[in-house]
């Protein structure tokens, strides 16, 4: 403040002085001291110096050559970079100490649009050297600054912004708006991490924005139509139901084809441990909460994948969990409740018409109906009417699910804990539910120097579900005249006048309640002795759970057979861990080359253990739920165990960010496979090119700013084989020998089986056009899958029925891979963006030596898709008889399996989702669209029965033929002999049975409303938002069947459902 | 590059190790079975227990269902693919199911007993006793299994040892091959085994199982003198005798069994009465009797228990009921195999054959008088034999089979079947090799007529 007032006092005499500076000077010093110079100055210019000693105590040695220049051109060369500066009074010069520097230091974070920090952006301050870079918090710090400030921040994927700080000193928030915002999000690649704009792999990511906006229990559901490449169906809409996921086709003949799954490090394994569900529930994600998934990343290309070596050949999916943030604590609560529906189902014949179809199905065979064979006719009313569509699967299922996270952190330790519960009724009658409760909590901090740091992750669900023993879309077929279900007294109907009903409703009363819990643990601790080079290690378990009880009380049977009750209960544990060692050396090379590497070893253990009992003859109800209330117990137990090792290293060298060459390897051990033969090696070379960022292209990077080639090839593999095969082993039979033990041979000796390879092909080209507004990403892969290890079919008279053996078969998967995102209005208060993708696909069997002889001859076609079915050649109906006809191929005469040569298959053509968010205000919507082109199978011909038996028929069935001359979609009705039979069995294996199943499914639709701060502020809360959401809304098919995505008649398919809900944060 | 981890990760000789895994716990490794006699006992025990694991198999219920079907014996309630056995019309929809029950179903327990022959040979953990009785079993279990694969097949393949390869490339062998085969290892096998049981439970075979199967094989290949000696031995034996109440012949342990097949699924005593016995009152039961073989019947005779009616829908139909058990956890009937009676009317029909016509009328009427009937005499040699058939043909009615070996191995099938069956055909007196077999071995061919 003193010399602020200073500098005013002398203010006008330094104006005036400024006229009588007239004359010039001259001279020429080396490393003098300052006083010598004065006096050069002053015996040039005849001003005189008034200074102290003590003044030039810290005043540097001077190097000046002036020639003929201003005093005060003089002067401040000089006085440039000495800790004094000057004033000229008359013919004085004033010398003046500097004030010591405040010691200014500006702090700061740096973050996007959407408040996330933004770490490596350089932020310098105008005028002067002093720049920094935001650390991976964004934030920054920069010392000495001067007075007056301004802030330059700028980047590489960023206009360069200017903020006008002043004088200010509080710490302030930089918003800056990333020009490829995208392009620098985070990508993890498993063992390393690097940016979209880095990246020389393919990888397709759904962020927590995504997933949080679909009302789904499975994080699997939240995928689907989202990445390319990855192509999800739901097999059954009953809660808790497993997914089938397949990256990029199917590689393998007959191992298996799941993708690796990796939640926070840990192998996590998606395969339900069920030994007991008819229904296929029990999926492990139903264990992980959606909305604690912060990102998902599906590694595709050799590439991405080939650290994963052996276990990367059907594609990589890292889940990682959120974490704390460096912030306030806040909490996080949010809450839904949600209904569900089934979505696309097929009409029913009522009573009327199924009566109809009876006695014309008598009519067409010739058959006077009577009681013997036609009892739904005679003995049971044919004017009653239950439509048990409605009755089964007519209901609503409800879902509730509440939320809390508590979450902070501060510069050196964050945190996050979190808890989920989840209920969903079934839509079936009876009291059947699924709930979940999962808590997860995170914890990671490092040292003040930064050199330690330490993170601790853990989650635990558990999932009770409780369903009846059978779905109840398996009875929908139940003639629409039978009896209904209940008496007068509330009890099961059985028969109706001497004529048995298989109620529907006795499969309610058999139970299957299962209980699954899963802990996923990881902890890794790191350590950098010096700069550039860190060492880690971590360690993880993953344990699972599962418990299955099935019951069949004496209730739910038949009285008149006297029955007892038989229960199961299921136990199947399956335990394991990882430990692995990682080192990563970061450095320059040739001035200009940055170089990672990284080289670690794994090393992983599972068990899973299993037993199941099984008891019968259970004389009361009471007693059911206990195994020791069982007359009979039978035993079983499964245990297995599976070892692995692997070493691995990688290589990246960047230049300038333009050029980058990754190389990955991995040297893989299983247990899987017999001595000699554990050990494989895997690896990949990457290349990305950011073109854009050359010199040559500057002009055109007004319309193109970003551009990038990307080129991989790798090998990977696949152990996905079942363990012990090698072994030649006795295991005991099911049941004791005169109450001992007996043992069955299970395995004949074979240690002579290899790991299958994968090759993988990759070349993508990524585009951002106007200042990335218009993202492009076009990638062409492929990949051939040889060595594959097949169950080779033995001849029966050897004993068994297949040997595992490797064959040099191979498997191509090839395609386009096409995402789109623009965004196509952006002001302050209304935003919109879109996205597209499509993959197309291609499935080949490329080669399969000696196809014909092997006992494969029936199931693969070289040329052909490998999930092809070999098929009748279905010509029309025949409009004489009536009955389906087929083309006798060989001109045998007759039709019998060889003349099944007509080729199908019903793998996606292609598939993809579009979707479109809006944000207008205070408003969101976001809608997106799922696609698949495909064929199916017709519900009706696929059944391999005669319409017109016993049981119900879609309405569809009314298409058939009646009379000579019909032209129709199905054959006449038959009780089922004859020749319709005979057409019906071969129809189901005919290209008759296959027929259009593309479908474009509303797969999402969400509004939401954030509440203005105003009205909520004084409750504490920072924000709040209301919203609803939609899951599998409309359907748009042509398919002929219920839904076109599980085909089935006997599963109900994916539900539609609608939630609301609200999301705060205190 | 990879010099370069190894270095850095010296310890991988010890990962080696790591990869190294013990069998599964439920599991035993085949050399460890053969290194104890109780292991050992249990590999022969497991080939028991798996025949009566699975229904349908050719050792539990799958011959008397469908070579009933496809002779004059038995019929299927309700329509369904199994018509095509009752009509002699098998089409390659049938063929897996053959396949499953009696062509890799039964060479699955040739293979079980071959490891346990080869492994015994060689073993020196398992004492002599048990070693010589386990082998003994064992021949007679593949004897066992040979019959039956050549009745439906005719030509199979011989598979005398473990060796997938060799045994993969297999082509058929001639029945009568096979048939010297049987008879060595039933030799072989009846001279080693006890003549008594253990508990009297008759679930392991004696050397009287092996005569008496002898004896059948001898019958079959018209060997008449050592048919009627090997019958012989078996009746002389004290270890059997008639059950005089027809009802009671199939409890387990009857003394008229030479050899019984132990129940082992949970709440099953014979799959046979599980399959056949209708659920309630009112129910239909599954498989049902020709009337005509019900007509055959004389009046007085007790055996009628074994052939049950019930008016279901408005009609009598007729189920067979030697077995009563339809489900209980508590076992009272044991699946009967080898029964004295057979040995009586292998006798008989050896006898009639050497014109032995007394001795044959007396064997023959052992069973008549059991069943309550009237003695038979004064036939001539044809009509005796034609008899002996009749007497066959009730006595063994839902029985593994008898009534359709019978017809083909007196050449009558087609005389008895072509007038009732519509698409008879003479070359039905064999099965189809599974077409599923064929393209798995080129050595393989196709019996005439498929």
């Amino acid at each position: 403040m003193h010399s602020v007032l200073r500098t005013l006092l002398l203010l006008p005499a330094f104006c005036f002085a400024h006229f009588a500076m007239g004359q010039l000077i001259s001279f020429s010093v080396k490393n003098e001291p300052l006083q010598k110079v004065f006096l050069l100055i002053e015996q040039q210019s005849g001003y005189n110096f008034i200074y102290s000693a003590e003044q030039l105590a810290h005043a540097k040695p001077i190097t000046l050559a002036v020639t003929d220049e201003s005093l005060s051109s003089t002067l401040s060369r000089c006085f440039s970079g000495q800790p004094l500066r000057y004033a000229i009074d008359n013919k004085h010069i004033l010398v003046i100490e500097k004030p010591t520097p405040p010691d200014r230091i500006i702090k700061g974070q740096v973050v996007n649009e959407s408040s996330d920090p933004v770490a490596g952006v350089s932020v310098s301050i105008k005028g002067t050297n002093l720049v920094t870079s935001s650390d991976a918090q964004g934030n920054f710090e920069l010392k000495d600054a001067p007075d007056m400030v301004t802030l330059i921040v700028s980047g590489a994927e960023m206009e360069t912004v200017e903020y006008a700080l002043g004088t200010s000193t509080r710490p302030i928030t930089l918003k800056i708006e990333r020009r490829l915002g995208v392009l620098s999000e985070t990508v993890i690649k498993g063992y390393y991490e690097t940016s979209r704009k880095l990246n020389t792999g393919t990888v397709g990511i759904v962020k927590s924005k995504e997933i949080e906006r679909q009302p789904v229990s499975n994080p699997l559901a939240a995928l689907q139509g989202r990445v390319t490449g990855l192509f999800i169906t739901q097999s059954n809409g009953v809660s808790g139901s497993q997914f089938s996921v397949l990256i990029r086709g199917r590689n393998s003949l007959q191992s298996g084809v799941e993708p690796l799954y990796v939640v926070d490090g840990i192998i996590f394994n998606g395969e339900a441990l069920s030994q007991r569900s008819s229904i296929a529930v029990n999926s492990p994600f139903n264990t992980l909460v959606p909305e604690d998934i912060e990102s998902v990343q599906v590694l595709k290309d050799g590439d991405a994948t080939a650290l994963y070596g052996s276990r990367g050949g059907n594609g990589v999916i890292l889940i990682q969990t959120k974490k704390g943030k460096v912030s306030k604590p806040q909490l996080d609560v949010s809450f839904s409740q949600g209904w569900g529906k089934v979505t696309r189902t097929m009409d029913y014949l009522d009573t009327q018409e199924y009566v109809a179809m009876r006695r014309e199905a008598f009519k067409n065979d010739g058959i006077t109906p009577t009681v013997a064979n036609s009892p739904d006719l005679f003995l049971w009313d044919t004017t009653r009417y239950t439509n048990w569509k409605k009755e089964l699967i007519g209901g609503t299922t409800r879902t509730s699910n509440v939320q809390l996270r508590y979450s902070g952190g501060s510069k050196l330790t964050s945190y996050s804990v979190s808890s989920n519960y989840y209920r969903e009724s079934a839509l079936f009658p009876g009291k059947f539910k699924d709930e979940r409760v999962v808590v997860a909590a995170s914890l990671s901090t490092r040292s003040e120097n930064n050199k330690l740091q330490f993170s601790l992750t853990g989650n635990y669900g558990s999932e009770t579900n409780d369903l009846p023993i059978q779905d109840a879309s398996n009875s929908i077929r139940l003639q629409p005249n039978a009896p209904l279900p209940f008496d007068g007294d509330n009890k099961l109907v059985w028969k109706e006048n001497g004529n048995l009903f298989d109620n529907p409703f006795a499969y309610i009363l058999r139970t299957y309640s299962s209980t699954q819990d899963r802990l996923t643990a990881n902890t890794w601790i790191s350590y950098m002795p010096f700069s550039g080079f860190s060492v880690k290690a971590s360690g993880g378990i993953n344990r699972l759970n599962l418990d299955e009880t099935s019951l069949t009380p004496i209730a739910s049977q038949d009285p008149s057979i006297a029955p007892t009750g038989k229960a199961a209960f299921a136990s199947n544990d399956l335990h394991s861990w990882i430990v692995e060692l990682q080192a990563e050396y970061t450095t320059t090379i040739l001035k200009d080359i940055r170089i990672k590497a990284l080289a670690g070893s794994s090393w992983q253990s599972s068990t899973t253990a299993g037993t199941i009992q099984a008891g019968s003859g259970y004389t009361s109800d009471v007693l059911l739920n206990t195994v020791s209330g069982a007359a009979t117990v039978t035993n079983t137990d499964s245990y297995s165990d599976y070892k692995y090792h692997g070493l691995f290293a990688r290589l990246e060298l960047n230049r300038k960010d333009k050029l980058i060459l990754n190389l990955t390897g991995r040297t893989d051990g299983s247990s899987r496979f017999g001595p000699g033969n554990r050990y494989g090696n895997f690896g990949a070379v990457g290349v990305g090119w950011i073109f854009s960022d050359e010199t040559f292209f500057k002009k055109l990077q007004r319309i193109m700013n970003f551009g990038k080639f990307r080129l991989s090839y790798g090998i990977t593999g696949n152990d996905q084989i079942g363990n012990y095969q090698y072994y030649d082993l006795y295991s005991t039979t099911r049941n004791p020998f005169q109450n001992l033990p007996a043992l069955r041979p299970s395995r004949l000796f074979n240690p002579a089986y290899n790991w299958e390879q994968k090759y993988n092909w990759d070349l993508g080209f990524e585009a951002g056009f106007l200042k990335s507004n218009i993202l492009l990403n076009v990638t062409y892969f492929r990949s051939v899958s040889g060595n594959q290890i097949l169950q080779y079919s033995l001849p029966g008279q050897t004993g068994f029925p297949s040997i595992l053996s490797n064959f040099p078969g191979k498997v191509e998967n090839k395609g386009w891979e096409i995402d789109i995102t623009t965004t196509n209005i952006k002001r302050s208060k209304f935003t919109w963006r879109s996205s597209f993708n499509i993959t197309i696909p291609k499935n080949t069997l490329l080669a399969f030596p000696g196809l014909e002889t092997s006992s494969y001859a029936s199931t693969y076609v070289v040329g052909q898709p490998v999930s092809i079915r070999k098929l009748y050649d279905f010509i029309a109906i025949d409009s004489l008889t009536g009955v389906y006809k087929f083309r006798d191929a060989n001109r045998d005469g007759s039709i019998n399996s060889n003349d099944r040569t007509a080729i199908r298959h019903t793998l996606p053509r292609f598939y993809g989702g579009f979707g479109n968010d809006l944000s207008f205000g205070n408003f969101e919507l976001s809608i997106f669209f799922q696609f698949v082109k495909q064929d199916g199978v017709d519900p009706v011909i696929a059944l391999f029965l005669t319409q017109g038996r016993q049981q119900n028929e879609p309405e569809i069935i009314l298409d058939r033929w009646q009379k000579p001359g019909d032209v129709a979609r199905y054959q006449r009705f038959s009780t089922g002999s004859g020749a319709a039979f005979t057409a019906a069995s071969q129809a189901a294996n005919s290209t008759a049975a296959i027929t259009d199943a593309s479908y474009i499914r509303l797969k999402n639709a969400s509004l939401s409303y954030k509440l203005p701060v105003t009205w909520i502020s004084r409750a504490g809360m920072r924000s709040a938002t209301l919203f609803v959401q939609g899951q599998n809304l409309l359907t748009i098919t042509d398919y002929i069947g219920a839904d076109p995505e599980n085909q089935s008649t006997s599963a109900i398919p994916p539900l539609r459902m609608l939630s609301f809900g609200a999301r705060v944060t205190f | 590059m990879k010099k370069y981890f190894i270095l850095l990760f010296l310890p991988l000789v010890s990962c080696k190790k790591f990869l190294e895994l013990d069998p599964p716990n439920n599991q035993v490794t085949t050399d460890r079975v053969f290194q104890s006699d109780e292991t050992a006992i249990a590999s022969v025990s497991g080939i028991y227990s798996e025949m009566m694991a699975t229904p349908e198999l050719f050792a539990n219920s799958g011959v008397t269902f469908y070579t009933g079907l496809y002779a004059d014996e038995l019929q299927y309630y309700s329509p369904s693919d199994r018509d095509q056995f009752t009509n002699n019309a098998i089409t390659e929809g049938a063929h897996s199911g053959i396949d499953n029950n009696f062509w890799s179903g039964t060479y699955k327990f040739i293979y079980a007993v071959n490891l346990v022959l080869e492994k015994l040979e060689h073993s020196t953990g398992v004492t002599t006793l048990v070693r010589d009785r386990l082998v003994a079993e064992c021949k007679f279990v593949r004897a066992f299994c040979y019959f039956y694969l050549v009745n439906l097949f005719g030509d199979v393949p011989l598979v005398a040892s473990s060796d997938y390869e060799v045994n993969a490339k297999m082509p058929r062998t001639p029945v009568s091959t096979i048939y010297q085969f049987m008879k060595k290892d039933l030799s072989e096998s009846a001279a080693v085994l006890p003549s008594t049981f253990v508990n009297n439970e008759r679930v392991r075979p004696t050397k009287f199982a092996a005569l008496a199967l002898l004896a059948r094989v001898q019958l079959y290949l018209g060997e008449w003198t050592q048919a009627d000696e090997i019958s012989s031995q078996v009746i002389a034996s004290t270890s059997f005798s008639l059950v005089m109440n027809p009802a009671n012949v199939f409890l387990k342990n009857s003394t008229e069994a030479i050899w019984q097949l132990l129940p082992v699924s949970s709440n099953v005593n014979t799959y046979e009465g599980s399959i056949i016995l209708p659920a309630t009152a009112t129910t239909a039961p599954t498989y049902i009797f020709p009337l005509a073989l019900v007509n055959s019947l004389e009046g007085t005779d007790k055996r009628k228990a074994w052939f049950t009616s019930r008016v279901y829908l408005s009609q009598i139909i007729y189920y067979p009921t030697k077995y009563l058990v339809k489900q209980n956890a508590i076992v009272t009937e044991y699946y009967m195999v080898l029964r004295l009676a057979e040995q009586f009317l292998i006798r008989s029909e050896a006898r009639a054959q050497l014109d032995r016509l007394s001795d044959a009328f007396s064997d023959l009427n052992v069973i008549r008088s059991r069943a309550g009937l009237t003695a038979l005499s004064s036939l001539n040699k044809i009509d005796l034999l034609l008899a002996i058939e009749k007497e066959r043909r009730i006595e063994f009615a839902a029985e593994w089979g008898h009534r359709w070996f019978d017809l083909k191995r007196t050449g009558r099938a087609a005389a008895v079947l072509a007038p009732i069956k519509s698409g008879w055909q003479n070359t039905d007196v064999l099965w189809p090799i599974p077409y599923q077999q064929l393209r798995l071995n080129s050595f393989l061919n196709q019996n005439d007529g498929y």
